[in-house]
C-alpha cells in the first residue's frame, strides 16, 4: 500500500508546466516522448508512413490490413484479446496518408513487456485463419453498403472521388465492393509484410513510462520486422485543377448534405499560420465565426455549420460542411458563397483580427489537458516532422500574423476560382 | 518466450485492482462539497494536472420532466441559454469565452440541462460572472427564438429523422413507457417543437433554473478557499423563483408488441428491449453485477456475444448492449445487433438469448471474471485523465440525486460481484422477463 500512498500525493504535486516537453528517444525524430507522471496510465501511437494511397489497384487493402492485424492470433489466442485482458485498450485506423495505431494501458512492468512483445509480434505475425478473413470481409462489405445508405457518408466519399479524381487519393479508404471481394489472404499477408517495417514506423509515447523503457518498448515492436526501404518514390499529390463546379447527388433524406472544397496550402507552408487566423474567423471557431453568424445564427438554416483546413503532406484544402433541409438548399449555398466573397475581400478590422489572433494563442494554451489530446498532436506533429520547438512555433507563428499578411496569403494561396461544391440530397 | 497469455491473472490481482482502488480514494481526497444557504449545491474537485478548469452548473430538468405538448422545451431552452441576458447581447456569452481561448458547451438529457467552460485556471471568475448571470436574467426575443427553433428542427432532422436506429428507439420508448419519464425524447418531437412558445419556456425557466434546483461542479487547478468565495459571490444572493410544481399524470401501460420496419440498413437489425427499474441503494449490488455481466457479453473482443456468436458459431456480423446502470426512473436495457448473410433475424434472436441461457447453465470460464473486472477497473482509471469526464461522472449522479461518493466505492463494489450474483441478474432481468422486439429490415 505503500506505493499506492506515495503515488497519490505524487499527483496532486505535480507542478504545472507551460506547455508538454517532448523528448526525442535515441536522438531519433522518429520516436517521441512527453514524460507525464500524474496518472499511472502509458498511452503510445505507432504511426505508419502509408495509407490508403499505397492501395494501388487492390483499393482497400490497407483499411482491411488493418482490420485483422490484431485479429491474429499468438498462442492460439487474439492479439486483441491478449491486450484487453489486461484492461488495454487498443484501436486502430487508416487515414489516405499514414495508418495508426494506438493502446492506453496501466503502467506496470509487465503490462510494458506483455504490450509491447504483443505488438512486436503482431506486426511481423502473418497468421490470419480463414475465418477471421471471411469474417472481416463481410463486415468491411457490408459497410460499404451502408455508406450508400447515409447522407453524410456519401458526401464524404464522392467529394473525394470527384476532388481527387485519378489520383492514388480518391478512392475510399475501405475500398469498393468488388476491389474487397477480389482480395485474398495472401493479397493481405504481402501487403502488409511489403509496408510494415523499421523504416515505416514511427512511434509516440505519452504517459508514466521513461525514456530507457521507450527504448526497450521500441526495441520490442522492430525486433522481428525487416529494416527495407524498398518502397517505390511516389509522384507528388497535385491539387484540384479545374474550373469551379456544382454537383449533386441524389438521395432519399430530410436534409441536404452540403460540402466545398476549395485548393489550399499545406501545413508547413509559410503562409499557414495567416489562414490559421482567417479561417478562425471564416468558421473553424465556432459561434461568433462568420458562416455560424450567418447560417445558423442570423438565419436558423442548420444546427452545424463549419470550415477547416485539411492539410495534407503535398497539398491542402480548405473545407467547408453543413447540413440543411432540402428546400434551404440554394439559399444557405447563396450565403456561404457570399461569406466567401467577403472572406476572399478580408476587409475586416484589426480588431477582429487581434482578436482571433489571441482567441487561437490562449486555446493553444489549454488544448493539452489530456494525455489523449498530447498523444493526438504529438502523432500529428511527428507525421509532418515539425516537433523541434512546435509549442514555440506555434506562438511565435500566430503573433506575427497580420492583416496584410493574411490578405497576401488568401490572394495566393487559396484558389476561389476552383471550388468544388457537392450536395447530397433530393434535388 | 514469453508467455503472454499466462501472465495477465497475476498482474490483474497485483497491480490493477490495488491501482483502481488508490484512484477511488483520491477521487473524495480531493473534492469538497456543500450547499449555499439559497440551496445550491457545489461539488469542488481539485486536479492540478494542467492550468486547466472546468466550471459547470447543472440543473435537475431535462427530457423526463416534460410532458405531451411540450416535449422538447428543456432541450429548446439550453439553446436560448446563448441567446442573451439583459446584461449581455445574443452571442456574447460564448464571443467572451472564446476571446480567452476557452470551449464550452451545453447538453440536455433525461434528468439534466448543463453547461460548461473550460478555461485557463486565471479566468474562472468570468465564467461564473456570466453563468450567474444567464441564471436569472436570460432575456427572450420573439426572433431570436423563431430562429432557434429552426435550429432545433434541423438538429431534430440530423440526429433522429435522417437515422434509422434512432427512430426506432423512440418509438420503443413510446411503447413502453408513453410520453412520459424516459419515454419523452430528449430532442422532443417535431411538432411540438414548431408549436413551442416564449410563454412556454419562460415558464420552463422561472420553474426550473433556481439555485435550489442546480448544481454547480468546478473541477481542475483550483484552491477550495478561492473558489468557494467566488461561487459564494455570484451565487450567494440568487433568490429562488417561486416554482410552479406541475404533476405529471403516469398511466401509461407498457406494450410489448413487435416493432417491424423497413428503412435505409445495409442489413437487419434486432433490438430487444427490457423495462428495469431505476437505480437505488437496496438494488446496487444487482446493478454493479448487470454492468459485469454485460461486459461478459458485450464489452471486448473476446466477450461472448463476439466469440460465441460472431466467430465460432458463424451468426452476428455485430452486436450491441445498451444499459444506464444509474438510471434515476424506469429505463430500457436493449441489446440486439446484425446477422449475418443468411441467418434469419429469428435465429440470431434465439442465440442472442441463449448466450444468457447457457451462461446460466454452465457458469463462467476460467479466469473469466478477473478479466472482465480488470476491464473495468482499467477503464475506471483511465477516466481521471479528463478533468471534463471527472464533471460529467458527479453531475450524472447529483442531478439524479445520486450522491457523487458512488464514483468512490465503485471499485470495491465491482469487486465483491460474484458468480452467483451475475447469475441472478441473468435470470431475474434477461431470461425470466419479457422483451419488446424490434426489427429494422432494409427497404427493398
Amino acid at each position: 500500500m505503500k506505493y499506492f500512498l506515495s503515488f497519490f500525493i505524487l499527483v496532486f504535486a505535480t507542478s504545472v508546466k507551460a506547455h508538454p516537453l517532448i523528448e526525442t528517444i535515441k536522438d531519433n525524430d522518429n520516436y517521441l516522448l512527453v514524460n507525464e507522471k500524474s496518472l499511472p496510465i502509458i498511452d503510445v501511437n505507432i504511426l505508419f508512413d502509408f495509407g490508403s494511397k499505397n492501395d494501388l489497384s487492390k483499393r482497400g487493402i490497407t483499411n482491411f490490413a488493418f482490420e485483422l492485424l490484431h485479429k491474429q492470433k499468438y498462442n492460439d489466442k487474439k492479439f486483441i484479446s491478449i491486450f484487453e485482458d489486461i484492461g488495454a485498450q487498443f484501436s486502430s485506423s487508416v487515414s489516405r496518408e499514414s495508418a495508426n495505431i494506438n493502446i492506453r494501458f496501466i503502467n506496470t512492468s509487465d503490462n510494458i513487456d506483455i504490450i509491447s512483445v504483443g505488438l512486436g509480434k503482431m506486426l511481423s505475425n502473418r497468421k490470419i485463419s480463414t475465418e477471421t478473413f471471411d469474417l472481416t470481409k463481410e463486415s468491411i462489405l457490408t459497410s460499404i453498403k451502408a455508406r450508400d445508405l447515409d447522407p453524410s457518408s456519401v458526401l464524404s466519399y464522392k467529394s473525394n472521388e470527384e476532388y481527387f479524381a485519378n489520383t492514388s487519393f480518391s478512392h475510399p479508404i475501405s475500398g469498393y465492393k468488388n476491389d474487397i471481394n477480389d482480395l485474398s489472404i495472401k493479397d493481405i499477408e504481402d501487403h502488409l509484410t511489403n509496408f510494415i517495417t523499421q523504416n515505416s514506423i514511427k512511434v509516440n509515447f505519452v504517459g508514466d513510462i521513461d525514456h530507457d523503457q521507450a527504448i526497450r518498448f521500441i526495441s520490442s515492436i522492430l525486433a522481428d520486422l525487416p529494416n527495407s526501404n524498398d518502397r517505390i518514390k511516389e509522384i507528388p499529390l497535385s491539387n484540384y485543377d479545374k474550373p469551379s463546379k456544382t454537383v449533386n447527388i441524389e438521395h432519399n433524406s430530410k436534409q441536404t448534405h452540403i460540402s466545398m472544397m476549395i485548393p489550399a496550402l499545406t501545413r508547413t507552408d509559410e503562409d499557414f499560420y495567416n489562414i490559421l487566423v482567417a479561417n478562425y474567423i471564416l468558421g473553424g471557431s465556432g459561434f461568433g465565426s462568420m458562416l455560424m453568424s450567418e447560417i445558423r445564427e442570423k438565419n436558423g438554416l442548420a444546427y452545424s455549420v463549419f470550415s477547416y483546413l485539411m492539410p495534407y503532406k503535398d497539398i491542402g484544402i480548405l473545407k467547408i460542411g453543413m447540413q440543411t433541409e432540402t428546400n434551404n438548399t440554394n439559399k444557405a449555398i447563396d450565403i456561404l458563397n457570399e461569406q466567401l466573397v467577403l472572406f476572399e475581400k478580408f476587409d475586416f478590422d484589426d480588431e477582429k483580427i487581434e482578436a482571433a489572433k489571441l482567441g487561437l494563442i490562449k486555446s493553444f494554451q489549454v488544448r493539452f489537458d489530456t494525455n489523449r489530446k498530447i498523444l493526438n498532436t504529438l502523432s500529428a506533429i511527428n507525421d509532418l516532422g515539425i516537433h523541434d520547438n512546435y509549442f514555440e512555433n506555434y506562438i511565435s507563428g500566430i503573433n506575427k500574423v497580420t492583416k496584410e499578411r493574411i490578405k497576401r496569403a488568401i490572394k495566393s494561396k487559396i484558389l476561389f476560382d476552383k471550388k468544388l461544391v457537392l450536395t447530397v440530397g433530393k434535388s | 518466450m514469453l508467455k503472454l497469455h499466462n501472465i495477465y491473472l497475476l498482474i490483474l490481482l497485483v497491480c490493477i485492482l490495488p491501482l483502481s482502488q488508490a484512484f477511488g480514494m483520491n477521487f473524495s481526497d480531493r473534492s469538497v462539497d456543500y450547499s449555499l444557504p439559497n440551496g445550491l449545491k457545489v461539488v469542488l474537485i481539485q486536479d492540478k494536472r494542467t492550468p486547466v478548469v472546468v466550471s459547470s452548473i447543472w440543473y435537475k430538468v431535462g427530457s423526463s420532466y416534460e410532458r405531451e405538448g411540450i416535449t422538447g422545451i428543456s432541450h429548446i431552452l439550453e439553446h436560448l441559454m446563448f441567446k442573451g441576458t439583459k446584461n449581455t447581447k445574443p452571442g456574447e456569452f460564448s464571443r467572451q469565452i472564446k476571446q480567452i481561448g476557452g470551449s464550452e458547451n451545453a447538453f440536455t438529457g433525461r434528468d439534466f440541462t448543463g453547461y460548461y467552460q473550460k478555461v485557463h485556471k486565471d479566468y474562472l471568475e468570468l465564467c461564473l460572472k456570466l453563468e450567474s448571470d444567464r441564471m436569472r436574467n436570460l432575456v427572450f426575443r420573439d426572433d431570436e427564438v423563431r430562429k432557434e427553433l429552426d435550429v432545433v428542427k434541423e438538429e431534430r432532422r440530423l440526429r433522429t429523422d435522417d437515422q434509422p436506429i434512432s427512430k426506432v428507439f423512440e418509438k420503443i420508448g413510446n411503447q413502453v413507457f408513453g410520453l412520459s419519464g424516459y419515454g419523452i425524447p430528449i430532442i422532443g418531437s417535431m411538432d411540438d417543437i414548431s408549436n413551442t412558445t416564449i410563454n412556454n419556456l419562460k415558464d420552463w425557466y422561472k420553474n426550473h433554473y433556481n439555485p435550489n434546483n442546480a448544481i454547480i461542479i468546478i473541477a481542475g487547478d483550483i484552491e477550495f478557499h478561492d473558489t468557494k468565495k467566488l461561487v459564494e459571490k455570484y451565487y450567494g444572493k440568487i433568490e429562488n423563483r417561486k416554482a410552479t410544481q406541475t404533476v405529471i399524470p403516469h398511466n401509461h401501460e407498457s406494450s410489448f408488441d413487435d416493432i417491424i420496419v423497413a428503412d435505409k440498413v445495409s442489413q437487419p437489425i434486432i433490438l430487444m428491449s427490457y423495462k428495469h427499474e431505476p437505480f437505488s441503494d437496496s438494488n446496487k449490488k444487482e446493478m454493479y453485477a448487470l454492468e459485469l455481466l454485460f461486459e461478459l457479453m458485450d464489452g471486448s473482443n473476446s466477450s461472448r456475444f463476439t466469440r460465441n456468436l460472431i466467430e465460432k458459431k458463424k451468426i452476428a456480423i455485430s452486436t450491441f448492449i445498451s444499459y444506464d446502470t444509474y438510471s434515476a426512473r424506469d429505463n430500457l436495457i436493449t441489446f440486439g445487433g446484425s446477422p449475418r448473410t443468411g441467418i434469419s433475424p429469428e435465429r440470431f434472436k434465439k442465440e442472442m438469448l441463449n448466450e444468457f441461457e447457457e451462461f446460466v447453465s454452465s457458469g463462467l470460464n476460467d479466469r473469466e471474471l478477473d478479466q472482465v473486472k480488470s476491464r473495468l477497473l482499467a477503464g475506471n482509471i483511465y477516466k481521471f485523465d479528463s478533468v471534463f469526464y471527472q464533471v460529467m461522472q458527479v453531475g450524472m449522479l447529483e442531478t439524479k440525486n445520486y450522491n457523487w461518493e458512488l464514483l468512490d466505492s465503485y471499485i470495491m463494489d465491482i469487486n465483491s460481484i460474484n458468480e452467483s450474483d451475475l447469475k441472478n441478474v441473468a435470470k431475474k432481468i434477461i431470461i425470466n422477463k419479457k422483451y419488446l422486439y424490434s426489427l429494422i429490415e432494409p427497404q427493398s
